[in-house]
């Protein structure tokens, strides 16, 4: 078996009112899809960003293995390090597009700001490249030079995709990416995202608090709540024989459509 | 005979945390071995825990106790303290479910639905495809609606895409929750011929066949559930 991708164990991150993450342990292998539940403030995007070294951590830590096989302690690496290994090897999506793209340049440039970031120079090839990545996220390339202010929604969403995506990271953490789209463009972005891990063997990790999205992406779900796992295993198996009470609630509060 | 399933002393106890805990033991110490080629299947009243032992095989539902062997490429696994993806990895390769029940995934076409645990076994898109193709042919599915996303098919459509879906990919053990429910007679005979036909290249079969037909022409053997005792009384 496979070397995992991410190993966290003991990780805390403290804001002191008990409010945070805390012994949290999993470990991510290649092409896993990992979703993480739970209800607001239950410390979801606090772990996400902790785990993608956005925030310090207090306590235990957080192994990742890039794709030579070095292994990367997250919690102590140096900023410049951290941020080589963000550029290269790591995708962050966040909820509002608008936080996650350049708004002022256009949508090719955006897609090709960590190529350049990289040393990637020869313009004619970074246009092409940022132009096949804006098909595959079902974007005309025609809107190359447009900025993203003038797409929809459901399109920025996947131009940030395609900006996270073009230097083919190992790893890509999402922030509740399908929280604002509606529901045909939510299908959209997770039938390029299914098929995204499929071809290129991305291990994802998302927060996320619809069930559905978790079930149809992701073979493990993490259930947290007041900032600790109280479940963890395979999605399936915690949608349909939930143990802990919070789980119970929460698979029993779905509305079946 | 070359086992393949051996579990043993299986317990299985709900507990309902909204109900104010209230506990519903449904397999208290059901052990059951089952052989390469076999087709055993499961019985009970409605309630005895057919669909429960069927689910805690695949590791859907979580077992109270006992231990559930499966025999994965070479060796045993047991899927009670198995990592997660070394469940996923014996889901993929060696332990196969088919329910009744399709999960439409949208936009998704009918024939790549069924192709993809080929892909999963490193087949190449055509090859998948192509038996995909094959599959959904033999379960009267018209080319015409294989291009389609299966949400706007009917039940029975839907329901023997996900035979083609559960069953192409040669695993050596299928488990199959009352596969043939609500087919009619023709395509029923289909889907008793591909059961057959599994158990011939030797895979291991565990079902729950309402229709005594399909049951007395499937399986080998039966295996009564027992009841659990009320504990909760």
């Amino acid at each position: 078996m496979s070397q995992p991708v991410l190993s966290v164990s003991g990780l805390a991150k403290d804001y002191g009112n008990g409010q945070g993450c805390f012994d949290i342990d999993f470990e991510l292998y290649e092409g896993e899809v990992l979703c993480i539940v739970g209800e607001s403030g239950s410390g979801k995007s606090t772990l996400l960003a902790t785990l993608a070294g956005r925030l310090s951590a207090d306590a235990g830590s957080v192994r990742f293995r890039d794709r030579a096989g070095s292994s990367h302690e997250l919690t102590t690496l140096a900023e410049a390090e951290r941020r080589r290994l963000a550029r290269s090897e790591w995708g962050f999506v966040t909820q509002h597009a608008r936080d996650g793209l350049r708004m002022n340049v256009s949508a090719g440039a955006n897609v090709s700001e960590r190529l350049m970031a990289l040393g990637q120079r020869h313009y004619g090839q970074l246009r092409e490249t940022a132009a096949q990545w804006l098909e595959k996220v079902e974007i005309s390339r025609e809107r190359l030079d447009d900025r993203p202010t003038a797409f929809s929604g459901g399109m920025q969403q996947r131009l940030q995709i395609a900006r996270n995506l073009v230097t083919q990271p190992r790893l890509v953490f999402m922030d509740e990416p399908t929280g604002g789209l509606d529901v045909s463009v939510q299908a959209r972005f997770l039938d390029l995202l299914r098929r995204l891990v499929h071809d290129t063997g991305i291990a994802v990790i998302m927060v996320t608090h619809d069930l559905g999205v978790a079930r149809l992406l992701a073979q493990r779900t993490l259930v947290m709540q007041q900032g600790r796992v109280v479940e963890a295993g395979l999605t399936d198996q915690i949608l349909d024989d939930p143990q802990h009470p919070y789980s119970q609630l929460l698979v029993s509060s779905i509305l079946q459509a | 005979m070359k086992l393949l399933i051996d579990a043993q002393q299986l317990s299985k106890t709900f507990v309902l945390h909204q109900q104010h805990g209230l506990a519903l033991p449904v397999l208290a110490d059901v052990s059951l071995q089952v052989a390469a080629g076999e087709c055993v299947a499961l019985t009970g009243p409605s309630g005895a825990g057919k669909s429960t032992l069927l689910k805690a095989l695949y590791a859907n539902y979580l077992v109270g106790g006992g231990s559930i062997r499966i025999r994965h490429q070479g060796s045993w696994v047991d899927m009670t303290t198995a990592r997660p993806h070394e469940i996923a990895a014996v889901r993929r390769h060696t332990l196969g479910y088919v329910s009744q029940f399709l999960r439409v995934i949208p936009r998704v076409s009918a024939l790549d639905i069924v192709a993809e645990p080929l892909l999963e076994w490193g087949y190449s898109m055509q090859e998948a495809q192509q038996q995909a193709g094959a599959w959904l042919a033999r379960l009267n599915i018209g080319e015409r609606l294989w291009q389609l996303p299966p949400a706007t098919f009917s039940g029975g459509e839907q329901q023997r895409v996900n035979i083609a879906r559960g069953m192409i990919a040669p695993r050596p053990i299928l488990l199959l929750d009352e596969p043939t429910a609500s087919l009619d007679a023709a395509n029923r005979a289909v889907v008793v011929e591909l059961m057959l036909e599994a158990r011939q290249r030797g895979a291991a079969l565990v079902g729950i066949f309402h229709d005594e037909d399909t049951r007395a022409a499937v399986a080998s053997r039966i295996f009564d559930v027992p009841l659990a005792p009320a504990l909760c009384a």
